[in-house]
């Protein structure tokens, strides 16, 4: 039986996200130049901006909406950990963080 | 018969002074061994508030400096509005913060001179200070949750501290009438939910201000590297002036990633919360060794958490 999770539970998980995007974008092979990093830094400073939003959000947490968008989102980060990262593998990896992206963007809409 | 009786009260003295000092003895003993934990505690907490106040100060400037730089590293023209408009926190919003978290250790220090065999006559005066500073707390509090705030939620951090104010309230009425110990240590039990829900709240409130400053850090390291490279990319590796300036600010970046990882507070607000709980089981089980070793216990691991803390708030503050 494992804990539900709260909004700080789902902030922090956003946080180990952007740890990884920020692992990434600072690869010394990655260049700044390319519009792949570019995507990636935009995805950074959006999933950057919910992380904000959520924070300041009223949110109920305890309901069954709530936890399963939760459990959606650790799925997603846990796939981001997973994927090899890279410049071979930036299409994934911008898959993975839209996808992240997509989920808190439903439990900012939907809560 | 006679020599019975005078033989008896001559075994009897002696044994009466036994059992007098071996009860000097205990409650000497219960003291000093409680003393540690609750010098541990208040130390403790000490660094835990300061800690709470300086992760709230800072909140404005860690979103206005990263707002900053992304302009700036994004070639947008610098929109000083744009900055501002990044503020999250109010000087009252962190003044009712704190001023809570101090108000909690003191509440729990008079729990303390309570278990410590004091009569409930003899922390009156202690309890009724906590109990009208939890008061002035709560009025200012329902003052902020009239206030939308940026990032925290004032309605619920008012209505917690409300809660804390009127159990803490009903525990000073019954020192007041000078109700049974019994009584007294009952209300401390049932008025305890209140208080740990309390140190829980600001506890997540500023485990989110840590989040973001990581964040705003994070966005940091990536600009200053980036910098780097798109300077390094230019014919020529571009000008070694500016790639020596970026990298004096990546050397500071760099020496507080390691203070920044272990400056999160949550984990020692928890052992607070611990501590407190300790304490509270301690006074309602008639000071029982099992409950004063869990006391010595719970200050121990809130003593040990808060250290690491204490030391990278003194490291970040320096740089």
């Amino acid at each position: 039986m494992t804990e539900p999770m709260t909004k700080i539970d789902v902030v922090r998980q956003i946080g180990d996200v952007l740890t990884q995007v920020d692992t990434q974008l600072s690869a010394p092979d990655f260049s700044p130049s390319t519009p792949e990093w570019q995507q990636l830094f935009a995805l950074r400073k959006h999933l950057d901006d919910q992380q904000r939003e959520l924070v300041q959000e009223i949110i109920q947490d305890d309901t069954t909406t709530f936890q399963g968008l939760a459990k959606q989102l650790s799925t997603a980060a846990d796939s981001l950990k997973k994927v090899a990262t890279g410049i071979a593998k930036i299409g994934s990896i911008l898959k993975t963080v839209s996808e992240v992206s997509a989920i808190v963007d439903k439990i900012l809409t939907h809560l | 018969m006679k020599r019975f009786a005078v033989s008896s009260r001559t075994r009897a003295l002696p044994l009466a002074l036994f059992v007098l000092l071996l009860m000097q003895f205990q409650a000497g003993c219960g003291n000093e061994d409680y003393q540690k934990p609750i010098k541990q505690f208040q130390d403790a907490s000490a660094v835990v508030i300061s800690a709470a106040r300086q992760t709230l100060l800072q909140m404005n400037d860690v979103e206005e400096n990263a707002e900053l730089s992304r302009q700036i590293f994004q070639g947008e023209a610098f929109d000083e509005q744009k900055i501002k408009a990044r503020d999250v926190i109010t000087h009252d919003e962190i003044a009712a913060r704190t001023g809570a978290l101090d108000q909690l250790a003191r509440y729990t220090s008079a729990l303390a001179d309570l278990a410590a065999l004091k009569t409930p006559a003899d922390v009156t005066k202690q309890f009724q200070d906590v109990g009208s500073a939890f008061a002035t707390l709560a009025q200012d509090a329902g003052k902020l949750s009239g206030t939308g705030s940026l990032i925290l939620d004032n309605a619920k951090f008012s209505g917690a501290v409300q809660a804390a104010s009127l159990g803490i309230g009903t525990i000073v009425r019954a020192i007041e009438e000078r109700r049974a110990r019994r009584e007294i240590e009952k209300q401390i039990r049932e008025q305890d939910a209140a208080v740990t829900s309390l140190i829980g709240l600001i506890g997540d409130e500023l485990q989110a201000a840590y989040e973001r400053r990581k964040t705003a850090d994070g966005q940091e390291g990536v600009i200053l590297k980036n910098s780097l490279k798109l300077e390094s990319e230019k014919p020529g590796h571009g000008d070694p002036a500016l790639r020596l300036i970026l990298g004096d600010r990546l050397r500071d970046w760099r020496s507080h990633q390691a203070p920044l990882a272990t400056a999160d507070p949550k984990p020692s607000v928890e052992a607070m919360n611990k501590s407190h709980q300790a304490l509270v089981a301690y006074v309602n089980s008639d000071k029982s060794p099992k409950n004063l070793s869990e006391l010595i216990a719970a200050a121990q691991d809130f003593a040990s958490r808060v250290q690491p803390l204490g030391e990278s708030l003194a490291a970040l503050l320096k740089g």
